[in-house]
């Protein structure tokens, strides 16, 4: 079954599975303020960050400010294959973790980027995965074009 | 009274000059290193340097407040609460020095700050107080002989204390070989001064306050009651006037009796009488703070007075304006102290950046704050970032006012006790008015602030997943056209 896997302040894990939002009633009041009704408590939510491309989202619920990150089974994958954030410094490359289709590159030959920062997102099993960088580093070159086809573990990336 | 030095920081310093500014009188503030760019620092009409960050090199530096003052051409000074604002030697030198301290005399200051002495001054009014020693103890043995006689468990205190240190609970006659000698040490190294002496222990004590004003004609009136018991390590963070528990009689005879002790020590100005009220409700004389108190305005709500004003008018020599008589309490306040701690982590000071702040607007909201977005959190000082205090016709409405005023508080950037307020209004035992200094050690336990966290933690992660597929579902449209 495919899921995503939910952490809130690096400390509590959930499984999407067991999250439905039937019990939630989420009501917009102005641009990132929300009231939200759940088990028909309410809850003032201010949104602090939202960032769809690394999934992860910062909400203040009740003045404590909570980080979470969704991760789902791909990023799952890619953790156990050791492409995390975790990453060895003297990594000199960026490869496909699996096979898919190259969507968007989102970053130029040359550029300097931090580690986390989204350089490709990819489309593999119908959904869409961004690929982050694994350290702070220089492109040196990009391997692949938009559209392309990708076999697992292809190089698309270099780092300097 | 034309011009007046505030010689402190933060939420009281912005607070006085506020009332300062309406009573048409200029002010000197004086700033540290890490407060060059703090509120207080750019309210006044003029701010001088006084040092490093560091409190003894800027804020308690006595000397180098008086030299300003002198130099401005300053008529009175403020001390506002903390800092230099019960230290009798600086109360005489700024007498000395031919400016007005706005507070009590030396002499009054004094009497109340030394524990033992202040007991022996009230007792000849016949001030109800805990049954213990009148004397330091010097020996175990006479420490047990005192406890035998008054009954166990009880308190060994510091005389020259205050914030629990020195401070322990001896339930039987053999624990005292250990504490009484590291009561001694503690005493010795937080106050320079070894003497302790020992107190019948009040189990459960609520801690409830009257607050008086005597000017330098004879005249004392009582403000009625402060209701403190929400503490956490014996300091308070939530206070309420009226308190629940108080009947109209008990109230007069608690105001009469801080009147009696403000006069056993010829108190001046704005002062507080704080007692220990057990659960039969008899009460009993803790001690007198001989300056304005932190949590003011909930008196200022009920009563409509301004007590800076007062306490200013006092120092200026005018006779009280108000009677007993006159005073009536109106309403219902409550006051929850804005610490920059982290109430889910044992109250843990939480430093940093504000790095966005807004306080919340509305009738009956007021927020006594002395920090902006953008402000580094000094550590050198007291972690009070702000007062929220709410008022409405009666305690209900005040209790659903502080918690709407709560949720359109917003801080990012450091931890605060909004959410420990937002868990005391919506307690039972708060909402009952049944409750007493032991509501954190009760209530606020590891296992219930775990089942918070959870569950807000999975609201957060139900509505991140919310979101995001919200956000994947217009990704989808944009794909497919």
């Amino acid at each position: 079954m495919l899921y995503s896997e939910i952490i809130v302040n690096n400390s509590h894990h959930f499984k999407s599975h067991n999250l439905n939002s039937k019990d939630l009633n989420v009501i917009n009041i102005e641009k990132d303020k929300n009231i939200v009704l759940y088990n028909n408590k309410k809850h003032l939510v201010k949104i602090v960050k939202k960032d769809f491309l690394n999934k992860t989202y910062q909400l203040l619920i009740e003045n404590t400010v909570y980080e979470v990150k969704i991760k789902n089974h791909i990023d799952t994958l890619i953790s156990k294959i050791g492409f995390t954030e975790n990453s060895n410094q003297n990594l000199k490359v960026l490869k496909a973790p699996m096979p898919g289709v190259i969507l968007k590159i989102l970053v130029a030959k040359n550029e300097k980027i931090e580690k986390g920062k989204p350089l490709v997102i990819m489309e593999a099993m119908k959904m869409e995965n961004s690929l982050m960088a694994p350290k702070n580093a220089t492109i040196k070159s990009i391997e692949v074009n938009t559209g392309e086809k990708v076999d697992k573990n292809q190089i698309l990336i270099t780092f300097k | 009274m034309q011009k007046i030095l505030i010689a402190n920081r933060g939420e009281i310093a912005c607070r006085i000059i506020k009332t300062a500014k309406k009573l048409g009188i200029k002010t000197v503030g004086v700033y540290s290193d890490a407060d060059k760019n703090a509120v207080h620092t750019q309210l006044a009409d003029e701010s001088v340097y006084i040092g490093k960050s560091a409190a003894l090199e800027s804020y308690l530096n006595a000397n180098k407040i008086i030299t300003i003052a002198k130099k401005l051409n300053v008529d009175a000074i403020h001390p506002g609460y903390g800092f230099l604002s019960e230290n009798e030697n600086f109360a005489k030198l700024v007498a000395s020095n031919n400016l007005i301290f706005i507070g009590p005399t030396a002499k009054a200051i004094k009497l109340m700050g030394d524990k033992l002495a202040a007991k022996k001054t009230v007792k000849k009014y016949n001030i109800p107080q805990v049954p213990g020693s009148e004397k330091p103890i010097k020996s175990i043995e006479k420490a047990k002989e005192i406890a035998k006689k008054i009954g166990f468990p009880v308190l060994i205190k510091a005389a020259a204390g205050g914030g629990g240190k020195g401070m322990r609970i001896i339930s039987k006659a053999s624990e005292f070989e250990v504490e009484f000698n590291r009561a001694v040490s503690e005493a010795k190294s937080a106050f320079g001064n070894g003497d302790v002496f020992i107190e019948k222990f009040i189990e459960n004590p609520r801690h409830i306050e009257i607050q008086i004003l005597a000017d330098n004609h004879g005249n004392i009136v009582h403000l009625f009651e402060r209701e403190c018991s929400i503490q956490r390590r014996h300091q308070k963070v939530i206070e309420e006037a009226p308190s629940v528990v108080l009947t109209e009689e008990l109230r007069k005879k608690m105001g009469d009796t801080a009147i009696k002790v403000a006069k056993s020590c010829d108190y001046t100005g704005a002062g507080t009488v704080e007692f220990l009220v057990d659960k039969n409700l008899d009460f009993y004389f803790l001690e007198m703070n001989t300056r304005l108190q932190v949590e003011h305005p909930v008196t200022e709500f009920i009563t409509q007075l301004d007590l800076v004003e007062q306490q200013i008018r006092i120092a200026n020599g005018e006779t009280l304006s108000i009677t007993q008589n006159d005073l009536k309490i109106k309403g219902h306040a409550i006051e929850l102290r804005v610490y920059a701690e982290d109430s889910y982590q044992n109250f843990i000071p939480s430093i940093g950046k504000l790095k966005n702040y807004k306080e919340p607007k509305g009738n009956g909201i007021r927020v006594d704050s002395g920090v902006a977005k953008g402000n580094e959190i000094p550590i050198y000082y007291d972690p009070l970032l702000a007062k929220l205090i709410v008022y409405d016709s009666n305690r209900i409405k005040a209790i659903q006012k502080m918690k709407t005023a709560i949720q359109n508080y917003y801080i990012e950037g450091i931890n605060t006790t909004l959410p420990f307020g937002t868990f005391v209004m919506n307690h039972e035992a708060f909402k009952s008015g049944n409750f007493n200094t032991q509501f954190v050690k009760l209530y606020f336990n590891d296992e219930i602030i775990k089942n918070i966290q959870t569950s807000e933690a999975q609201l957060a992660a139900k509505l991140a997943l919310f979101l995001h597929q919200k956000e994947a579902e217009i990704l989808k449209i944009a794909k497919n056209e």
